[in-house]
């Protein structure tokens, strides 16, 4: 007896860990809005600047609104944090400077956000088959490498190249606006990027190339200076309802208003202070090799330098003799990430002073995200369009539905009771296959949808062979209990034999095989996993408890030999 | 009483399912060699293209004509007439090229069908490093994985019973790839995903039978291998069609509502369960019983073989027919000498074990019947 309760609390607790991994899928599918998931998705960029967005309208509205009356919407009280009931426009104003409340209504759509995106992250996500989308096999370009670096390169040099690669691009994403790519190492010299949705060609390509992302860009102090004085006064004039910058009218010709950043509580830039830049860009990036991070030798503060080619060499140079004693800001991506006098006329070496450790750091990283250590070619580029994945999803959910219920009906007519204990198994086998995919973050292809139709159909076929040795035990006049365990005992190794076998190939291809036949491969194995664990298990642990309560499981047919 | 003693003839007719694979292997072979693979995109270099015209003129014809100046294009139709979907391949050396290639295809149908009536559903560039990779790592997946099956069914039972199911294997590839040939399947990352699945699924088959098989040569309860398999596959029968028939019915749904590469996949796996279980069943097991008796290789199931019983099979005699036929015989001999009549009865037995299978003797038998129903 305390056997079955230590068992029946074993399936139990997988029970309930299968439904803490599946959780976060059935949020994500039941309960967050269309809407809302597109947001979530987006990067945390396009986020901020929702949030930033919805912010300053928030603020505008209530502004706009009499002083005398009352605050309505609950909103601003749950994005503040504290209740506003009973407050008029007026006092609910005053109640805080408009800096902070902008703060606070923009860190209630913020954490709303990012906390939906880390749901989505523990959600079992498709595949880029079924949701649409780009994937992108880029070749490490070895011979351009070992070239540039005069030797041949070791596999470890090349490996830890490869991996700067990975590191460079996923510091442009954010960058580059291109929504949440996966990034990872495909094999020893390739990486694989996919990216869903229907994201935009032209995009993706300076994405991939870096180019136009980085730059030197002159900065106007005067009207910077004007700038910071105006805004500080008027906080919710400064953003448009998409999180942009308003381009005030007092800017002359050719300059931008933008901000100078550092990281902030998204992980990515924060706005330290407006800065006006001229919108001429002076050096692109891409002209940026061998950054390093040093600690001069004589003052001790840390230093940050590049080397220049000799042509962008000539292009630097020629700018800056024009320009001594101006401000130069190094630009990624329109916004301002450090700023510097420039000293005398530069050529090839460059030197950059004056910042603590941190700033040092974060500046070089940003220069090395300019270029990547090793060259990349396009081996693969893959485009699946989102309807075609619509469709693909609502045929492969009917295929999966039919052919379950044809197994269940089928297995119920021809096994009566037991059949729908081998049902049950399936059922379960199926929960626990989506939990364990959901779980280990896997995405769900269609080739992993065909695996999953195709093990719930083997996953049968353990419960058919305990079934009829049961069976045979019983025509052997063996008594109920005696047949259920020796038909379990001789089924044993039958099983496990005939499963661990398939399970070798599927573990070879899962890590072997090219992403299609992974997908499959994965839910192959996990498939197996569980099947052994409902039919040798959850199954014996059901005929048990009803032998024990002298319930007899009919298993149809077992009375043709008599 | 039909159930209990039901058995396969699996070793009796070897040498007509060894004639049938064989020729299934041969057209294969031949296919292989006078059509060769219609390889998909995945395996060949190239940008392939899927367009959808929104222009109820349109057909394969005009969409050719439209794309008439671009080197190398092929097109195909996609699904019916009325899909208005089309593939279109180029071959096109590198990525920058692609692109060109692929604007210029646009601007073409535009012209062609109007401008906003062409959309690109799906666009893949394979670059040539990337489709040789891919096949050398697919086959390269299903070798290990064989060489680490054969290594634990060798563990686990003995090597002839390795050598079996791995011949079953290369059989059940074979047959698969040269039905894929036939009718002109793509060969693409699906089909290897297909040709895998096949292998887990016969593999897992193969694997119940020769666990059967190798419990009654353990228990040793009858003589003769042949004698052995054939109960043993008989004894599985009720598994192997349950099985079969459920997970063809999980898969059916697939075959009949998807399109596509899941189509293909669904139809593969359809054709490679059937021939799973038929080389489970008439082809693994035969070569079992040839590998049985060569020494040193399965030393437990070489002591299951009974040169009387098993040579007897060899002779087309299904050994259990003659050794019922030499029960009666013993049997009617002794109601004859009970009976007192002539001793015919000596040389008897070796004549009729002959006749019996081949001509049936008509009097003894009648007369035998008679006396069992009364």
């Amino acid at each position: 007896m305390n056997g079955k309760t230590g068992r029946i609390f074993i399936v139990i607790l997988v029970i309930a860990i299968c439904l803490w991994f599946l959780y976060p899928t059935i949020q994500w599918y039941s309960f967050v809005s269309e809407q809302d998931k597109e947001l979530a998705l987006d990067s945390n960029t396009q986020i901020r600047d929702y949030a930033r967005g919805q912010s300053s309208v928030a603020l505008q509205d209530l502004q706009s609104m009499e002083s005398t009356e009352p605050v309505s919407n609950s909103q601003y009280s749950d994005a503040l944090g504290k209740s506003s009931k009973g407050m008029t426009v007026g006092e609910y104003l005053e109640s805080d400077t408009e800096q902070e409340l902008f703060n606070g209504i923009e860190g209630y759509y913020r954490t709303k956000y990012l906390s939906l995106k880390k749901v989505s992250t523990k959600a079992l996500q498709l595949g880029l088959d079924l949701s649409g989308g780009m994937s992108i096999l880029l070749d490490a370009n070895v011979d351009a490498f070992q070239e540039k670096k005069g030797s041949k390169a070791t596999s470890t040099e090349i490996s830890t190249a490869i991996d700067q690669d990975i590191e460079v691009l996923k510091n442009r994403i954010d960058q580059y606006g291109v929504s949440e790519p996966e990034i990872r190492r495909q094999g020893t010299q390739q990486i694989l990027i996919e990216i869903a949705g229907e994201p935009d060609p032209t995009k993706v390509d300076s994405f991939l190339r870096g180019k136009g992302a980085l730059g030197f860009q002159l900065v106007d102090t005067t009207t910077t200076q004007k700038a910071i004085d105006y805004y500080s006064e008027h906080p919710s004039e400064l953003y448009n309802e998409d999180g942009s910058f308003v381009q005030p009218d007092f800017l002359p010709e050719g300059r931008i208003l933008t901000g100078y950043y550092t990281k902030d509580d998204y992980g990515i830039d924060e706005l330290k202070t407006l800065s006006v830049i001229y919108s001429e860009v002076a050096l692109d990036g891409s002209y940026i090799e061998d950054v390093t991070r040093q600690t001069d030798s004589v003052t001790t503060q840390p230093t940050v330098s590049f080397h220049l080619g000799d042509e962008g060499a000539t292009i630097f140079y020629n700018f800056t003799k024009e320009h001594v004693k101006d401000v130069l800001a190094v630009v990624m991506d329109g916004k301002v990430k450090t700023q510097a006098t420039i000293s005398t006329a530069l050529s090839h070496d460059i030197q950059i002073t004056g910042f603590s450790t941190d700033e040092a750091d974060e500046l070089a990283i940003l220069l090395k995200t300019a270029s990547l250590p090793i060259e990349v070619t396009i081996a693969s580029q893959q485009t699946v369009g989102a309807s075609l994945g619509e469709d693909a999803v609502a045929m492969g959910l009917k295929a999966i539905t039919i052919g379950f219920i044809l197994v269940v009906v089928f297995m119920f007519l021809y096994y009566g009771i037991g059949g729908l204990v081998a049902d049950f198994a399936l059922i379960m086998n199926l929960y626990m296959m989506i939990s364990i995919l959901a779980g280990f973050g896997s995405t769900l292809t269609l080739t992993g949808i065909a695996g999953l139709i195709l093990t719930l159909g083997m996953a049968v076929d353990a419960n058919v062979i305990i079934f009829e040795r049961i069976k045979e035990e019983l025509r052997s006049g063996s008594s109920a209990i005696g047949a259920i365990k020796l038909g379990y005992d001789k089924a044993l190794w039958t099983i496990l034999d005939a499963n661990i076998t398939t399970m070798i190939a599927g573990i070879v291809l899962m890590l072997l095989g090219s992403s299609t036949v992974k997908g499959f491969a994965v839910t192959l194995t996990i498939g197996i996993i569980s099947s052994l664990f409902t039919s040798l298990f959850v199954t014996h642990l059901i005929f048990d408890i009803a032998v024990k309560n002298k319930v007899m499981i009919s298993l149809r047919r077992q009375n043709n030999g008599k | 009483m039909a159930n209990k003693e039901r058995k396969v003839p699996v070793i009796r007719i070897r040498k007509f399912s060894l004639t049938f694979s064989a020729i299934l292997i041969v057209i294969s072979i031949v296919v292989f060699f006078a059509r060769g693979f219609n390889l998909g995109i995945d395996f060949e270099s190239g940008l392939s293209l899927k367009v959808q015209i929104n222009n109820s003129a349109s057909d394969i014809n005009s969409v050719r004509e439209g794309l008439s100046d671009i080197n190398s294009v092929k097109v195909q139709m996609i699904g019916q007439t009325s899909d208005m979907t089309y593939q279109v391949r180029i071959n096109v050396d590198n990525d920058a090229e692609s692109k060109a290639v692929q604007t210029q295809v646009l601007t073409d149908l535009e012209t062609t069908f109007g401008v906003g009536n062409a959309t690109i559903l799906e666009s893949n560039f394979i670059g040539a490093k990337f489709s040789d990779s891919l096949v050398k790592t697919s086959v390269y997946a299903v070798l290990i994985a064989m060489a680490l099956i054969l290594f634990y069914v060798w563990v686990r039972f003995e090597l002839g019973y390795a050598f079996s199911a791995i011949i079953a294997l290369f059989h059940d590839v074979i047959c698969l790839l040269g039905f894929i040939i036939i009718f002109r399947f793509e060969i693409s990352s699906t089909t290897i995903a297909a040709v895998l699945t096949i292998i887990g699924y016969s593999l897992n088959n193969t694997i119940v039978i020769f666990d059967r098989i190798r419990e009654t040569v353990k228990t040793g309860r009858i003589k003769g291998l042949s004698v052995m398999i054939d109960s043993s596959v008989g004894k599985s029968l009720t598994r192997t069609t349950i099985s079969s028939i459920t997970t063809m019915l999980a898969v059916l749904p697939l075959a009949i509502f998807s399109s596509g590469d899941i189509k293909l996949f669904a139809i593969e796996m359809l054709f490679g369960i059937f021939i799973g279980t038929y080389s489970s069943n008439f082809v693994a097991p035969v070569f079992l019983f040839l590998f049985a008796k060569v020494p040193g290789l399965d030393p437990t199931i070489l002591k299951a073989v009974d040169d009387i019983s098993d040579r007897a099979s060899v002779n087309y005699l299904m050994s259990d027919v003659i050794r019922k036929t030499e029960a009666e015989k013993r049997k009617k001999t002794e109601a004859l000498k009970l009976e007192g009549k002539k001793k015919t009865t000596k040389k008897g037995p070796s004549k009729t074990k002959k006749s019996t299978t081949a001509t049936k003797k008509p009097t003894l038998e009648l007369h035998e019947a008679e006396e069992k129903k009364e």
